[in-house]
């Protein structure tokens, strides 16, 4: 049994032209309405015919893409998005790297309401940690606090810089709307240790020691700390009832990050999220309580942080998964195996 | 390949628990479809002959037979072309049978022919269309079309023999029909318009005969592809509520499609010119489904002499968003709006002529006020020859009491002729 690119219509597998519309089914496939019977069936269905452009060909329901829920992994690094219960669409991005010395976690929320902002978040979340991690094993161990805050100050608004950008170019290619060009909110983290050159070889050194992150943002992504008694949230929204007052875009009034400056000299876990998780637990003492009943549930404190983040968005499906959920996750300190680990061997 | 595109404006937000999804679907033809070669056309040109074109001192029938000599100088050498006088029962004028082959000479003979022809007999024009169905036959796969005058009612033929013989046409060519002054009933040719896809207008005088002609054998030689069709895939368990022609003006086209398997249907577009545009308003109901979730509502593929393109896709998305789901579609709006134009003049101008006055008043003060923001300027004009304007804005509005009978045709007949969404 085959199936006419054209129309739709099936076909005994040695026909050579489509009883119903005539078509030459011997013909290079039209794009579009080709039927991929080797995909899963339909969620909604179990009709076996989807269409190239993800649709059910016997009740029209779309299935779920690649984004609706994706992790991401890197070093010591985890990412989690997901698409929640209300949204048909995940417009968030998180994007994350590992390199040498340096760390870096991004999260974007496209803004819903302008169409495009899904692929906004998703460059922009890649180009700011393309340029975060550029700049790993620079020599920085002779560098003072004040120097290594401007040195992080530099790479963040270079970062958010790039961002911006590349959220601007999805807009020149997306279909112009009365809603305003695609959108999102922007926070970084970029964690660093200090490394240097002794006696002419270079080394990665003291990754697991105290750790200085730079942290930026615009719009209403948060990043907490949650250390092992204290809890902060290191962001302060650009929100205002409930309405986004800053962005990045091309129509972004003011694409520059608030910055911020943190020493993670104690053993914790930094959650980097959009509000589709930061909504169900606000306050730093709701999301650490979250993260402890979560490692508790998963076994012990030495949980894999991957488990961690996906018990974070099942979470906030749970509590009714009203937006696009994403979380980026790193635990302090860091262990230097774990971060060679699952990467590329940095070259020398 | 993509000789037509098609693109769908819609606002595919819907609230929970809503099933009705609307979509105005735009379709264009490439500037230079078919160039690369002359496109085998027939044209059929139908002239009333019956006695009554003999009124007015001879001029109906002078002014036909300059207006017919017009439009088949207009002809394309190599066209397949007949001239049928239609009577009480149609008849060859030219060529003796069949059709000819448009050249030098035969173009000579053909007005010849015509200066030849008399007035005389009854008016049976379902016989007309059957033997201009007979002649457009002999070239199956042409790009074929009629234009079809007549000056009075279809007296000398029952109701259901028009009907039928429409339906018998219906296929085989498509039909531009004109009544020429104020004698004939637009509901006849209407449906012979309607059924064989072409249009329907007044030509009020007969000096005003020529130029129509001219025009409409012009545009007829301009169509390059000859069958197309708007093909609707729906998913299992909905319905096609409606689809309908909204511009150039309003045609529905929901009565009888052609099936192509379970979920997908033809609808029958004609012929086209490079470079042609048309609007159309599909309305489905599909079964409802959660908030977050999306549905395709249909997919729209044109299908060009049986060949499908994929097209454009309607969607379904259900959201708990109100300021999504309550967005007006501009165009869906706009569409809506011309529909209710349409409406307000027929029962505006069906009341008047019952009598009722106050109803025909609130009609067609509401269609003066619709016409007037839309911006249809040509439609307010011929309102403005069946009733005095006070506030355009608000649609206040007196019936005129001495009207002309073709401007009231006028506007009857061309009610439903719609603008186009400004964009941009």
């Amino acid at each position: 049994m085959t199936m006419c690119p054209a129309c739709g219509e099936s076909a005994p597998e040695d026909a050579s032209w489509c009883e119903a519309c005539g078509s030459d089914l011997a013909a290079a496939p039209a794009a579009g309405a080709i039927p991929d019977v080797a995909a899963k069936p339909c969620v909604a269905c179990a009709a076996i015919e989807i269409s190239t452009d993800g649709y059910c060909m016997e009740c029209g329901r779309k299935q779920p893409g690649e984004r609706d829920h994706f992790s991401v992994e890197s070093g010591p690094l985890v990412g989690r998005s997901d698409v929640g219960r209300r949204h048909h669409e995940n417009e968030d991005a998180v994007a994350i790297g590992a390199e040498r010395n340096v760390l870096a976690l991004v999260v974007c929320d496209g803004v819903s309401s302008t169409p495009g902002s899904a692929a906004a978040s998703a460059a922009a979340a890649d180009a700011a940690v393309a340029i975060l991690i550029e700049s790993a094993a620079d020599d920085n161990a002779g560098l003072n606090a004040e120097e290594r805050n401007a040195s992080g100050t530099e790479r963040m608004l270079a970062a958010a810089a790039a961002a911006q950008a590349e959220a601007t170019a999805v807009a020149s290619e997306a279909t112009p709307s009365k809603d305003g060009p695609p959108s999102s909110t922007f926070v970084a983290v970029l964690a660093e240790a200090a490394t240097g050159t002794t006696n002419g070889s270079t080394a990665d050194r003291a990754i697991g020691l105290a750790t200085e992150l730079t942290v930026g943002w615009i719009g209403d992504s948060r990043a907490y700390w949650i250390g092992e008694t204290d809890a902060a949230l290191l962001t302060v929204d650009h929100e205002v009832n409930g309405s986004l007052t800053r962005w990045i875009g091309a129509d972004a009034h003011d694409p520059t990050p608030e910055i911020a400056h943190v020493s993670a000299d104690g053993p914790g876990t930094l959650v980097v999220c959009s509000d589709g998780l930061w909504r169900y637990a606000e306050t730093p003492e709701a999301m650490s309580d979250l993260v402890r009943h979560l490692r508790t549930e998963h076994g012990n404190h030495d949980v894999a942080l991957s488990v961690l983040a996906e018990a974070m968005v099942d979470f906030a499906n749970a509590s009714g998964g009203h937006d696009n959920i994403s979380v980026a996750l790193c635990s302090f300190p860091i262990s230097t195996t774990e971060h060679t680990e699952g990467k590329e061997p940095s070259a020398q | 390949m993509s000789d037509f595109t098609a693109e769908v404006f819609q606002n595919e937000y819907l609230p929970a628990g809503s099933d009705t999804v609307d979509a105005v679907v735009t379709v264009r033809a490439a500037d230079d479809i078919g160039t690369n070669a002359q496109p085998d056309s027939v044209e059929v040109l139908v002239i009333d002959t019956s006695g009554s074109m003999l009124e007015e001192r001879g001029a109906k029938m002078h002014a036909a037979r300059i207006a017919t000599q017009a439009a088949i100088d207009v002809l394309r050498d190599g066209v397949h072309f007949a001239v049928i006088g239609g009577a009480g029962s149609a008849y060859m004028i030219y060529p003796r049978e069949g059709l000819a082959v448009a050249d030098e000479r035969t173009r000579q003979e053909a007005k010849s022919a015509v200066a030849r022809t008399h007035a005389t007999g009854g008016t049976a024009i379902g016989s007309w269309l059957e033997a201009t169905a007979y002649v457009a036959r002999q070239r199956p796969n042409a790009i074929a079309h009629a234009l079809l005058l007549t000056d009075g009612k279809n007296q000398h033929e029952s109701d259901a023999q028009l009907n039928r013989a429409i339906e018998k046409c219906s296929g085989i060519f498509q039909c531009d029909a004109r009544g020429l002054g104020a004698d004939w009933n637009i509901d006849e040719l209407r449906r012979v318009a309607s059924g064989l896809l072409g249009t329907v207008d007044i030509i009020p005088r007969p000096e005003d005969m020529e130029a129509e002609f001219t025009a409409l054998t012009q545009q007829a030689m301009g169509k390059q592809v000859g069958s197309v069709a708007l093909r609707l895939w729906t998913p299992k368990g909905s319905q096609i509520e409606f689809i309908k022609q909204v511009a150039p003006a309003l045609e529905d086209l929901s009565a009888d499609p052609t099936p192509v398997n379970a979920l997908t249907n033809d609808y029958a577009l004609g012929s086209w010119a490079g470079g042609e545009e048309r609007d159309y308003h599909v309305r489905v109901r599909i079964p409802t489904g959660a908030v977050g979730e999306e549905r395709l509502a249909a997919r729209v593929m044109l299908a060009i002499d049986g060949e499908a393109e994929p097209a454009a896709l309607v969607r379904a998305v259900w959201t708990d968003d109100n300021a999504l789901s309550t967005r007006i579609n501009r165009e869906v709006a706009h569409y809506t709006g011309q529909a209710e134009l349409a409406d307000a003049i027929a029962a505006g101008l069906a009341a008047r002529d019952a009598g009722d006055q106050a109803t025909a008043t609130v009609r067609l003060g509401r269609a003066v006020q619709i016409a007037h923001e839309a911006g249809n300027s040509d439609t307010v004009k011929l309102l403005r020859n069946v009733v005095e304007i006070d506030d355009p804005a608000t649609g206040t509005v007196r019936i005129k009491r001495n009207v002309d009978k073709t401007d009231e045709m006028a506007l009857d007949v061309r009610s439903t002729r719609t603008v186009r969404v400004s964009r941009g």
